[in-house]
């Protein structure tokens, strides 16, 4: 079984309640992005700290729930199109539940990025320990280890962007936050399909470009910018399709 | 629609893949090689331009863009194949014969964005000149050359696939045959745009990894790499061109 790039366009039109469900998705990104601003734009016209303070405070909330709900609907979606349900895109009447599997998501993905995190963390020890020593042999020997370990970073980082469909791939089928760091069920998927997924790196990546070229059109119409929250709603499932469709090929 | 499966299997389905691959990968090599040297000759000290360029450095150069249009004419002649369902997957190398097509590639090339350019200063000259716009004159040419420049890649895509099917210089400005590819495919050229701009991005990710993991002895994996790269850039335009097999037709 092949990975289908056209299926992954146009499979939403298969939901009965697309539509509505794709306008509330980028309805709710660019209320995401309102509601940030909110506390910048009252700013100047305010005197009351504690006012201010709790506007901040439920803005920030509002606004964490709403991108939970907007990070954790693809990966409803790839359960769903794994499972096989018919009504696949997750209704936004389960709000919470949506926000729920956000928080899973989020907690997952920050399981699978720990080993960066940490290594990032030495790199940053390193350097300020060089700079604590001054200028000796020590503090010269402890920064040219951190250059190396700066390139190591980095081809640790491209190494888990390479992964990181394959884990989504794996968490999206159970939905568990430990199955992103289950290498294990990784390797079952990789295993005999890596063909497979090469061809989906490269379907994601080029999902990435048209998207990216699609949106310069819509900047380069200035009033198409309202549209860009919608655009990146479809290109997250169009994503979310394709990983459904590289787990099912196994 | 593409076969991406295809793109990756059908270049190594070749009878003679090995040769042909060792081959290509050599040519490759050439237009880096005579570019490094190139740079070591060019005498930096001197500060006329023309004075840098020694007969040793000319050919060195003229040596590096020869191999550059061979590999070029090599691309051309896969997706000419390609579109006439020819069997034989890669083609045989004659060096003359894509050297020759890879020419003809670039002086079209170059003979279609000239005047296009010149449009371009144009639009720029009066965007900034008359006074009724020049105040908003910088970000309009900003907006022009944006525009210009989406339009020059998207041309310069769509005439090279045009190049493909008959080698003729003429065909960079052959506009009906651009129309008659796009005709009812604009959906799978916005998909062949994606595909090539997704294969160079892995291709650099990839490259840049083995370059972190083995250092400078990574040019030895790199340029075959490429090669590949072109393989697959040329079996993605080949699909693009060519004709979409219906389910009927396959018998299904």
């Amino acid at each position: 079984m092949d990975i289908n790039f056209e299926q992954a366009f146009s499979f939403v039109k298969e939901d009965p309640k697309w539509g509505k469900k794709i306008a509330i998705g980028g309805a709710l990104s660019a209320v995401a992005l309102f509601v940030l601003c909110i506390p910048f734009m009252i700013l100047p016209f305010t005197s009351s700290v504690p006012l201010y303070v709790a506007l901040l405070a439920t803005c920030s909330v509002l606004a964490a729930a709403i991108m939970f709900a907007l990070i954790g609907y693809p990966f409803l979606v790839i359960n769903n199109r794994i499972h096989g349900s018919e009504e696949f895109l997750p209704c936004w009447k389960d709000f919470f539940s949506i926000v729920f599997a956000g928080v899973k998501t989020t907690v997952g993905h920050f399981l699978f990025i720990l080993p960066v995190l940490f290594f990032s963390v030495i790199v940053l020890l390193m350097f300020l320990g060089a700079f604590s020593l001054g200028t000796s042999v020590i503090s010269a020997f402890i920064v040219f280890f951190g250059f190396v370990f700066i390139f190591a970073l980095i081809g640790l980082t491209t190494l888990y962007s390479l992964l990181y469909p394959l884990m989504s791939g794996a968490f999206s089928e159970d939905m568990n936050v430990f199955s992103y760091v289950n290498y294990k069920r990784g390797w079952e998927l990789l295993a005999g399909n890596w063909l497979n997924y090469l061809i989906l790196l490269l379907l994601l990546v080029a999902v990435g470009v048209i998207f990216h070229f699609a949106a310069m059109l819509l900047v380069l119409t200035i009033a198409g910018v309202i549209l860009i929250p919608w655009l990146c709603f479809y290109a997250c499932l169009v994503c979310a399709d394709l990983v459904a469709q590289f787990v099912k090929t196994k | 629609m593409f076969e991406l499966r295809k793109v990756f299997t059908n270049p190594a389905g070749d009878k003679d893949f090995g040769k042909k691959f060792i081959i290509g990968s050599l040519v490759m090599i050439f237009p880096v090689v005579f570019s490094i040297i190139q740079e070591f000759l060019t005498k930096e000290h001197t500060k006329a331009i023309l004075m840098q360029y020694t007969p040793a450095v000319l050919a060195a150069s003229v040596l590096a863009g020869f191999f550059a249009l061979v590999s070029m004419g090599y691309y051309f002649q896969i997706i000419n194949n390609r579109i006439n369902s020819s069997e034989e997957t890669l083609p045989a190398w004659k060096i003359w014969k894509y050297f020759t097509i890879g020419l003809k590639a670039f002086i079209g090339i170059v003979l279609l964005i000239i005047p296009l350019s010149l449009i371009l200063v144009a639009v720029v000259a009066v965007c900034m000149v008359l006074p009724f716009i020049s105040p908003i004159g910088p970000i309009l040419s900003i907006f022009a050359a944006v525009i210009y420049l989406i339009l020059l890649i998207l041309l310069a895509l769509i005439m090279n696939l045009s190049f493909a099917y008959d080698f003729n210089i003429l065909s960079y400005f052959n506009f009906c045959r651009a129309g008659e590819i796009l005709k009812g495919k604009v959906f799978k050229f916005l998909m062949y745009i994606g595909l090539i701009g997704a294969v160079s991005i892995l291709i650099q990710m990839f490259s840049f990894l083995v370059f972190l993991c083995v250092g400078i002895i990574s040019l030895i994996i790199l340029i075959p790499l490429a090669f590949y790269a072109l393989l697959l850039n040329a079996e993605l335009a080949g699909q693009f061109l060519s004709k979409d097999v219906t389910k009927e037709e396959i018998g299904e």
